[in-house]
């Protein structure tokens, strides 16, 4: 893509049919969007549908786009080797990501829709780091889920996984 | 306006007047004080046309493209504005149920890659928040642990294999493996162990490979049971030769417990790679003093004394056991070929990651467990599957007892010694 390409400017049509002009480089962070372009041919003269996210949420996902377009495009190698995947998030996405859950949850499901490969990992990291090392109690506390065990069957399964506890 | 069809328009003249010649002749002139003879009416005369203008005369198309401006009637009604309401709360509703309030609104595909992050132990401790979470698990735990199992222990599952299930192996070689002659042979592996229970073997295959692969699973969990005891340079408990108490039989029966569940469950696979990545961080870095600053380790919450190995074996760092994965593995370090084969060895052992030896060409670790089970149940069955002789009689394959003996005492050598 030439620099005069990387600098055009798209426009995007939220679910709530709301417009936003972005550049075509942070638009194509999106796998979605790139093919969306590749296909019309026209950048910047028809709008671009995204049927399925909102202003709110577009807006965020193109904060997080701008912020990263300069990164280097993943290759087909990383994708495949899932040990090349690390558990670390940078500093800037933990920030970026100290949104409300509703607002975290359509972010991930808005970068599943979108084919933004690295926002996903970062938005599963994100719920995973708020799981890990909790009771389960903590967790409910945390997602507010209702505990519909009985305390019997609560226990059987405490007493089958006791094993596997952190040691 | 179809084709060979001619629109024309004109005036069509009133009638004419009474005493007005009607042959034609010059006509009078209109009678201006009567304005309905002044009157005249427009028409229309639509005459079939031919397809193609006569020769001669051009035609000017000026008809543009046709647009279709018809624009929808703008409706207003109490119905319309009634139905128009019920559509807007419909639409608010169908919006507000699509918003996720929790992970359990996710995707499938999306939860799992969530709970792929996760370290086993998170994944059982989850299992008991709600009967949905406990479902999801249950339900795509071979996928889940897959992943883990591929992004946190990549060396370790080539390191320590799972023993193959009977059912598994075909009949001649099941009987073979079973055959009395050959159990006895087998027995160097189960009565000297005091920390392992030997494996059922009417449920898994008992080839050298499978066998330790059995050991090695089970002493993983007794090494790590005793963990909290090293940390604190507790001893561990010694047990008198020739005597078995309660206590060691209920330990041994319940690590023998767990890795047979293991062999099924990928989930419990997992976990038992977890616990012992946790006792190789553990050792390795009980032995080294941090700085005050830098944050402690989990196993390192008591004073430190003095630092006993310089360097850390692979060069570990807090760092690298915070990640929770075996990556540190990688690095240049000392081989595993002996055996834990008791209690004893725990105390110097400093990291058990057997089946790899260092390639000092290739500059990296050569793993060489991999179709070992195949390769023994070869050997087993052109020992021990019997043949027929000239007259149909099964004998045998093996006529000399010395040379099973002699394979037996092989079998040790070869269980710590690398393909």
């Amino acid at each position: 893509m030439s620099a005069t390409e990387a600098e055009q400017q798209v426009k995007l049509v939220s679910s709530d049919n709301v417009e936003i002009i972005t550049e075509r480089k942070v638009a194509e962070r999106s796998m979605l969007i790139k093919n969306m372009i590749e296909d019309l041919g026209a950048p910047g003269e028809e709008p671009i549908p995204i049927m399925n996210v909102s202003e709110a949420v577009l807006r965020k996902v193109l904060e997080w786009c701008s912020h990263h377009k300069n990164d280097p495009a993943p290759t087909q190698d990383d994708d495949a080797d899932s040990r090349k995947k690390t558990t670390d998030i940078e500093d800037w996405d933990q920030k970026f990501m100290q949104v409300d859950q509703e607002m975290l949850f359509e972010i991930i499901l808005a970068a599943n829709y979108m084919d933004i490969k690295a926002l996903l990992d970062v938005g599963c990291k994100t719920v995973a780091n708020m799981i890990k090392g909790k009771s389960p109690e903590e967790i409910r506390k945390t997602f507010n889920i209702q505990n519909d065990f009985t305390p019997e069957e609560e226990e059987q399964i405490r007493r089958e996984n006791e094993w596997a506890e952190d040691r | 306006m179809g084709p060979g069809v001619g629109i024309s328009t004109g005036h069509v003249e009133e009638p004419l007047a009474e005493g007005v010649p009607a042959n034609g002749e010059t006509p009078l002139p209109p009678d201006t004080a009567n304005p309905a003879a002044q009157s005249s009416e427009e028409y229309t005369i639509v005459q079939p046309t031919s397809r193609r203008p006569n020769k001669g005369i051009e035609v000017v198309d000026d008809d543009g493209p046709l647009v279709d401006t018809t624009a929808a009637l703008a409706k207003n009604s109490k119905k319309t504005k009634r139905l128009q309401k019920q559509a807007q709360k419909r639409q608010q509703k169908v919006a507000a149920r699509a918003r996720p309030h929790s992970y359990l609104d996710l995707p499938a595909e999306l939860l799992q890659e969530v709970l792929a992050c996760l370290r086993p132990s998170d994944l059982f401790r989850m299992t008991m928040v709600n009967r949905a979470t406990n479902d999801f698990i249950n339900l795509h735990e071979r996928f889940i642990a897959q992943d883990i199992l591929n992004s946190r222990y990549w060396i370790l599952q080539q390191c320590f294999p799972l023993p193959e299930e009977l059912q598994h192996v075909d009949v001649d070689t099941a009987s073979a493996l079973r055959d009395p002659r050959r159990q006895k042979m087998t027995e160097i592996h189960k009565k000297p162990y005091q920390h392992i229970k030997p494996p059922d073997s009417d449920k898994l295959c008992t080839c050298p490979f499978c066998l330790l692969a059995w050991n090695n699973l089970n002493v993983v969990l007794d090494m790590a049971h005793f963990q909290s005891s090293l940390n604190h340079r507790e001893p561990i408990p010694i047990i008198a030769r020739g005597t078995n108490p309660a206590w060691n039989v209920e330990l041994t029966e319940a690590h023998a417990k767990t890795v047979e569940r293991a062999i099924s469950d990928p989930l419990a696979y997992a976990a038992i790679l977890e616990i012992h990545l946790n006792t190789i961080t553990g050792t390795l870095l009980r032995q080294y003093r941090f700085p005050p600053r830098m944050p402690m380790h989990r196993h390192n919450k008591a004073p430190l004394g003095k630092t006993v190995h310089p360097s850390i074996l692979y060069h570990l760092t807090e760092r690298d056991a915070a990640k929770g994965t075996d990556q540190f593995l990688e690095r240049a370090g000392k081989p595993s070929y002996e055996f834990p084969f008791s209690r004893d060895n725990y105390y110097s052992l400093l990291a058990y990651v057997p089946y790899r030896k260092w390639g000092t060409e290739q500059e990296r670790w050569i793993y060489y467990a991999a179709g070992g089970h195949e390769r023994d149940l070869e050997w087993i069955r052109r020992w021990f599957v019997p043949r027929q002789d000239k007259e149909g009689r099964e004998e045998p394959q093996v006529t000399s007892t010395n040379s099973a003996a002699k394979d037996s005492e092989k079998w040790g050598q070869i269980l710590v010694k690398p393909f």
